[in-house]
């Protein structure tokens, strides 16, 4: 059977059935069907909206994307996780690598150490079919922050004391300020300051005790989301008149922060400094806090304080939602 | 138009709720019996009986030709309409991928040799029967499942770059029309 004799419409719709990595093994067959196959794609972009990359450790990784059901397609094991099955030896993405047969999902085998090189080999292959017409997301699931360009929206786990801020930097270099980052970082490191972490739309910031009156003075972007911050009178006051004279926080849409035990608003006192006399339901701090613990991965569940009520930004409730499940 | 069969005509299936039948001829004279509901299914042929003003009465003395069908590949098509005629009309689509469970009655159906399937994908694009384009399509992409590159190009003839080229090189260089 030779697929470039069917007519051309047929030939679309014999992609079409295929899965996503079926599509990318048959590109590599040659010059013309990849072209092909990329096309096709790009035709096909209202089901490819994202590519996710999850990095598990530096022996497991795995990516899905939002093509058929957004189930995983491909993953990265070392060789020895892959017990018996039988390595098959093949050129993929430019890369000699080794596949195991019988595998629920195409897998890359790789030696310690190769997991980043070979992720970073797959990103930049979808970056040279897609461009930045889809979303890139990365998830990590470990103590390592991969050095990915051009990452959308981003979910990092900080745990390391010596490398947090030289890991965090060289992302946020590498990845030019993701739209959404959501970092989960251990207590104590304190990475608010890390240049370039309030660069993005959306920044959500989980850890105990964290300087939430740093995050709340340099948010300049449109959504901010504090874990357990340090906050005190004095801070909300600054950020409530710099918020109501548009002083640098034009953009700004939602904040969501809830207090680390010990720390107390004071209302009364607040609303005697602040300039804003009265909330509306229309113009309102955009302000939450409480001191309740959370249920994580909740954002939605926030209590709020009676003097500090204000609006849910539903829309962004909602994206954090989808991306924290 | 008459046209007196000159093989026995292929029963493929006896059609009890819907007595208008139509008749059709493949490319090697083989006549077919199809009931309205099925044929209903290929846009093309459906289109040519609307055409040609063909009713219950005078359907049976009026066989339909189709010149680019074989009586295999028919006698295939006409059994699937058959089967598929009372099923639920499926919703437009335009840039969604189609997902569905290919049944394994269309499975055994299909379970022919790729020759075969190609001739017949051929037919269906001409007849224009979308269900079993989705079908024949759904067998020949899942032939892809768990192959290596090279594994694939056998399976789908697919030339290598420098076939390729060859190709291109020998068309450009072949005389055009004038000589």
């Amino acid at each position: 059977m030779k697929i470039s004799k069917f007519p051309w419409v047929v030939q679309k719709e014999i992609l079409r059935n295929m899965q996503l990595i079926e599509l990318i093994l048959l590109s590599l067959c040659s010059r013309k069907l990849r072209e092909f196959v990329v096309n096709m794609l790009k035709w096909e972009s209202s089901k490819l909206e994202s590519i996710v990359y999850h990095y598990w450790s530096f022996n497991k990784s795995r990516i899905a994307s939002t093509y058929k059901e957004g189930e995983f397609f491909m993953q990265i094991r070392l060789k020895s996780k892959i017990g018996d099955r039988i390595p098959i030896q093949m050129n993929f993405m430019g890369m000699d690598i080794h596949m195991p047969t019988e595998s629920e999902e195409f897998t890359i085998c790789c030696d310690k150490g190769e997991g980043e090189t070979i992720l970073q080999t797959v990103h930049h292959f979808f970056l040279s079919w897609f461009g930045l017409n889809i979303e890139y997301v990365l998830i990590t699931h470990c103590n390592q922050i991969l050095r990915l360009t051009n990452i959308r929206r981003s979910q990092q786990c900080i745990l390391d004391y010596k490398t947090a801020t030289s890991q965090l930097s060289s992302f946020l270099n590498y990845s030019r300020f993701p739209e959404l980052l959501c970092l989960f970082v251990e207590r104590g490191l304190n990475v608010e300051n890390v240049p370039r972490i309030a660069e993005g739309k959306v920044l959500s910031y989980r850890t105990s005790g964290s300087k939430g009156d740093i995050l709340l003075a340099d948010f300049k972007r449109r959504e901010l989301y504090v874990y357990k911050g340090e906050l005190n009178d004095y801070t909300v006051i600054q950020f409530s008149n710099d918020w109501k004279s548009n002083n640098g926080y034009q953009n700004l849409k939602v904040v969501c922060m809830t207090l680390y035990e010990g720390f107390e608003l004071h209302p009364e006192e607040i609303m005697c400094l602040c300039s804003i006399k009265k909330f509306y339901s229309m113009n309102t701090v955009p302000v939450y806090c409480h001191t309740q613990k959370l249920t994580p991965n909740s954002p939605s569940c926030f209590e709020f304080s009676r003097i500090l009520q204000s609006i849910i930004h539903s829309q962004g409730i909602r994206w954090i939602r989808r991306f924290v499940r | 138009m008459s046209v007196e069969p000159e093989v026995p005509i292929v029963q493929v299936e006896e059609v009890r709720e819907n007595p208008v039948l139509y008749k059709i001829i493949s490319s090697d004279n083989h006549v077919f019996t199809i009931s309205e509901h099925a044929v209903k299914l290929s846009k093309t042929l459906w289109d040519l009986i609307t055409n040609l003003g063909l009713t219950a009465e005078n359907a049976l003395d009026n066989p339909i030709p189709v010149e680019n069908v074989n009586g295999k590949n028919m006698e295939t098509i006409v059994q699937f309409c058959e089967r598929h005629k009372y099923d639920e009309e499926e919703p437009e689509y335009t840039n969604y991928i189609r997902e569905f469970v290919l049944p394994e009655w269309d499975r055994q159906l299909l379970s022919i040799d790729n020759e075969e399937l190609f001739q017949l994908i051929l037919a269906t694009n001409y007849l224009d029967i979308q269900k079993l384009m989705d079908y024949c399509c759904r067998v020949i992409g899942d032939m892809a499942k768990d192959k290596t590159p090279e594994e694939l190009r056998i399976i789908y003839g697919i030339p290598t770059d420098a076939e390729d080229d060859a190709l291109e090189r020998s068309a450009s260089d072949s005389p055009g029309p004038s000589g």
